[in-house]
């Protein structure tokens, strides 16, 4: 694996929430504070971030230094987004996984927070990945081969003898975006244990 | 690893590539501690390269002070500025024109190196916050391919050049003063002339006198395009003023000249930058804006010292290069003129039209601005604003000072379109530029400085006004509001029909977040009076005491009346009486939510607070002394407006002094009345030992105090004005020493973050 696209270090994943959850982007905003006040999350949390007055982007971000969380809102879709900043080592599909992990425990956090009295789910079966560095990952064909690639060992692992569908953000001008979708619904339980595994 | 500085270095022009990779070897020798501190704060800042809120490592959860331990410990990027701490990217653009090309760029960097988020801000830049130090270059290089610079984005220099959004097209303005804002951002910036400063220099133009969108008054260097008739013929030039500035204390700009020839404006801007340099303070910080330099030695003196340094330049073939160039990202038409078919009109675009839309003086063609919350739009929006703008009217895309976008050269048959594609990407919101579109400054959500959130208060009322202006007529709807964090005016609050900015004040212990209310400021004629604060309302009732202030305009006023001539007529007493029960801040354990400011759950602080004996008696007297000398010094404000100077000023200096000797008395009890003494008691008690310095602003405030005892003025409308203002900053700084002799609280963690 030669491929630019493998050195991607920039990288978003995201997990979304089922809509019938109904939450309040806002409503995070003081589970994020808690989360930097008890570390509850292994990063250099800084900040949060309310952009809750627009509507289709990061409503509520928390800032860390290895990569930012966002309930993110894009394209009118919520979900937590984990967007790394920080170089992690390995090849790109041990980074992946690593992201992944790190997205996952995040998310579970907030499906356990009592604020949100279990009323958050998150629709494990489908997976966004944001190449977040059009340098290495432009929005190319080329580059949405390797990343899938890269992407196939986590995937295999999150979803054991199902095929995912796999489907690219058409649009040359945005990142090169995938949008990962496993036939059957799935737990965020269930896939932190199969990652553990 | 391939760089963008590979794939881009041929599409830059060769001097920008030779500073972006001065900056980026300045980098790597600061990373490999080769380069001294100071030194490399004001060459990043140069590079509009900012510092951000908690850059020191340390930040309040709401229950205690945490140490944020950054892999790179030890390594800094300034005083006190850790090097993998997030800050902030200031990226100038020029008389806030962009073409669909920069727009994209802007985005991408956004998205791949901050948090998604664009932020206009009030000088026609974009700011991109939370960004790594070692990502500006990058940055630099894919703006330099599109032609944008950072370059004295920040620092002593000469920052954004701005210009009102509507030059070119606007029904009003003497002539488009594009050209000669390019130009000059083209001239000053890099200048060597322009590289002594002791403070930042800003220079705005605007294409009339009567709106606001050039905000002459209040910058450095102002200039309005004029005309005058030589020998027959018509020849352009500018009415110029110098020496204006909001800052801590406003200074109206000095009318320079009535009429500057324009191939005499360049030259004139490069002597007025000579004197600057050469003449203008350099030490102490605080003084050191060009405004004060005109005003010490007075506009005459001033002028004279220019003129004599302009005869003394040699010529410059740039002062008159640009003369009757077309202007740059002035537009052009996209389309053929074609008449309106009448078409049907969704939901939302006959507001929309209302509140945003604007004839351009060239028949068939419009201005639409693009509403920004907050001044913000997503990556997303503003890559597809680029879409948008290139199909609608190419370049002919500004930013604007009230943190909007205006597209111009719209076609009258593409409105109802327009509408729709914006709509389509959440940018058809309505009420531009009226009570509803309120400025705000980031205040305590990144910067450094910020006291109280600015953008949390901004955030709060646009939902509660909203509805005033479908509801209120026009006197009501182009009320301008503007909020600042602290006292510093980044969102120009002082201009406001009603501005406000964070102050905090000390409550059973606890520090609680407020704002002053600014009025008397006025938006129009280019920032043409400056408001003055009435008194402070906690941060949760603001929304209240505003809603007071608006239904007294509505029910008292006069037919036509303006709100500055009601405010006049009404009177100051009355307006802050009408909001006085709002002043006072219910106990934590009644309203536990006054302790947190909006849209921040954490308990409020300030940053740590000394802990001294006896800290209960000492805020006690201190608050006692603090509440006769606001007092005294809103009389002094009553008096101003009264136009009694001589007692507005005594009446200022008075509040100091009690202010200054409630501070003495928690040492010394028996202070003596004599004004010698307790200055002398205060000097060695709490300005020598620092106890009252600000954190960022230092002395500057006791200074107020001293100058004005040691030193009484001539009083003039203009020395009073300034000294009611300095005497509310110096209890302001009264009210934040006495904060930091108490005792901060202690609060378990379940009521540390509220929900």
């Amino acid at each position: 694996m030669d491929h630019a696209t493998n050195q991607l270090q920039r990288i978003g994943l995201k997990l979304f929430i089922d809509d019938s959850a109904g939450i309040e982007p806002r409503a995070v905003v003081p589970i994020f504070h808690r989360w930097i006040q008890t570390h509850a999350i292994d990063q250099l949390l800084i900040d949060v971030a309310d952009y809750d007055h627009l509507p289709e982007g990061p409503r509520v971000v928390l800032v860390a230094h290895e990569g930012n969380f966002a309930l993110d809102n894009s394209g009118g879709r919520l979900g937590l987004q984990y967007v790394r900043k920080q170089p992690i080592d390995g090849p790109l599909p041990a980074r992946l996984r690593v992201l992944f992990d790190t997205l996952a425990h995040a998310a579970r956090l907030l499906e356990e927070d009592p604020l949100l009295a279990g009323r958050l789910r998150f629709r494990g079966e489908e997976l966004e990945v944001v190449a977040n560095d059009r340098l290495l990952a432009p929005n190319t064909a080329e580059a949405f081969d390797a990343v899938q690639a890269a992407l196939a060992p986590l995937l295999a692992q999150l979803y054991p003898g199902e095929t995912c569908t796999i489907n690219r953000t058409p649009d040359p001008l945005e990142r090169l975006t995938l949008t990962s979708l496993a036939p059957d619904s799935v737990s965020l339980t269930t896939l932190i244990s199969r990652l553990a595994g | 690893m391939m760089t963008w500085k590979e794939v881009l270095s041929d599409a830059v022009p060769t001097a920008l590539a030779v500073e972006i990779e001065t900056f980026e070897n300045q980098v790597s020798l600061k990373k490999q501690g080769k380069l001294d501190d100071k030194i490399f704060a004001e060459t990043r800042l140069r590079r509009g390269v900012y510092g951000q809120r908690y850059d020191n490592g340390r930040r309040q959860d709401g229950i205690a002070e945490q140490v944020l331990l950054f892999p790179s410990q030890g390594l800094t990027k300034g005083p006190e500025t850790l090097w993998d701490a997030p800050g902030m990217q200031r990226i100038k653009i020029p008389f806030g024109g962009l073409n669909p090309d920069q727009m994209r760029v802007l985005a991408d960097l956004a998205e791949e190196y901050s948090d998604g988020v664009c932020h206009v801000t009030t000088r026609q830049d974009i700011q991109l916050h939370y960004v790594h130090l070692e990502d500006t270059p990058p940055m630099a290089w894919r703006l330099a391919a599109v032609g944008i610079t950072t370059r004295e984005a920040c620092g002593n220099t000469v920052r954004n050049v701005t210009a009102c959004p509507r030059a070119g097209v606007c029904p009003d303005e003497t002539f488009d003063v594009t050209p000669y804002a390019h130009a000059t951002a083209q001239f000053l910036g890099g200048h060597p002339d322009t590289q002594d400063f002791g403070r930042k220099f800003k220079v705005a133009f605007s294409g009339c006198g009567g709106h606001a969108c050039g905000l002459v008054s209040m910058h450095d260097l102002g200039a309005i395009a004029a005309t005058k008739v030589v020998d027959g013929v018509e020849t352009r030039g500018f009415e110029t003023y110098v020496g204006g500035g909001l800052g801590t204390v406003p200074y109206a700009a000095k009318l320079f000249d009535a009429f500057v020839p324009e191939e005499e404006f360049l030259p004139l801007a490069q002597a007025i930058s000579r004197v600057f340099a050469r003449l203008g303070e350099k030490k102490q910080r605080a003084r050191a804006r060009i405004k004060f330099l005109v005003a010490e030695l007075g506009i005459d003196e001033f002028r004279k010292l220019v003129l004599e340094e302009r005869a003394r330049l040699a010529p410059d073939p740039r002062w008159t290069a640009h003369l009757g160039e077309t202007p740059a990202g002035g537009g052009q038409p996209r389309q053929t003129v074609q008449p309106s078919n009448g078409g049907a009109r969704p939901s939302g675009f006959d507001r929309w039209q209302e509140t945003n839309v604007t004839a351009q003086r060239q028949t068939g063609y419009s201005m639409a601005t693009i509403t920004l919350p907050l001044g913000d739009l997503t990556s997303r929006q503003m890559r597809q604003l680029a879409s948008i703008a290139e199909a609608y009217v190419g370049d002919a895309v500004r930013l604007t000072v009230e943190q909007n976008i205006v597209l111009r050269w719209v076609n009258d048959a593409d409105l109802l379109a327009l509408h729709s594609a914006v709509a389509a990407i959440g940018l058809a919101e309505p009420d531009a530029s009226t009570i509803a579109d309120i400025t705000a400054c980031p205040g305590t959500d990144t910067c450094k400085l910020g006291i109280a959130s600015s953008r949390g208060l901004a955030g709060e009322l646009r939902a509660h006004l909203a509805e005033l202006v479908q509801t209120h007529d026009e006197a009501v709807r182009r009320l301008h509001i503007k909020i600042s964090g602290c006292f510093n005016s980044c969102a120009q609050h002082h201009v406001a029909d009603i501005g406000f900015y964070g102050v905090s004040r000390n409550v059973d212990k606890y520090r609680v977040p407020h704002f002053q209310v600014v009025l008397g400021g006025q938006w129009d004629q280019n920032a043409g009076a400056y408001g003055l604060a009435i008194g402070a309302v906690p941060s949760k009732n603001v929304p209240a005491a505003l809603k007071r202030i608006v239904d007294r305009f509505v029910d008292d006023r006069t037919d036509s009346e303006t709100f500055q001539q009601f405010i006049d007529r009404v009177g100051k007493r009355a307006l802050k009486d009408s909001f006085a029960d709002l002043s006072r801040v219910p106990s934590y354990d009644e309203k536990p939510e006054f302790y947190s400011d909006w849209g921040d759950p954490r308990v409020f602080t300030l940053a740590d607070m000394g802990v001294g004996e006896c800290a209960g008696e000492v805020v006690a007297v201190g608050a006692f002394d603090l509440a006769a000398a606001e007092a005294q010094v809103f009389e002094a404000q009553i008096q101003l407006d009264e136009s009694d100077f001589e007692r507005a000023d005594a009446l200022a200096y008075q509040a100091m002094l009690l202010a200054a000797r409630g501070l003495v008395k928690q040492e010394l009890m028996e202070v003596s009345e004599n004004p010698d003494e307790v200055v002398r008691e205060f000097r060695a008690r709490f300005y020598d030992t620092a106890l009252f310095h600000d954190k960022y602003a230092g002395g500057k405030f006791a200074q107020y105090f001293f100058d004005r005892h040691e030193q009484p003025p001539k009083v003039t409308g203009d020395t009073a004005r300034r000294l009611v203002e300095e005497a509310q900053l110096f209890l302001e700084a009264a009210h934040a020493c006495v904060a930091r002799l108490s005792t901060r609280p202690v609060i378990a963690v379940a009521d540390a973050i509220r929900t």
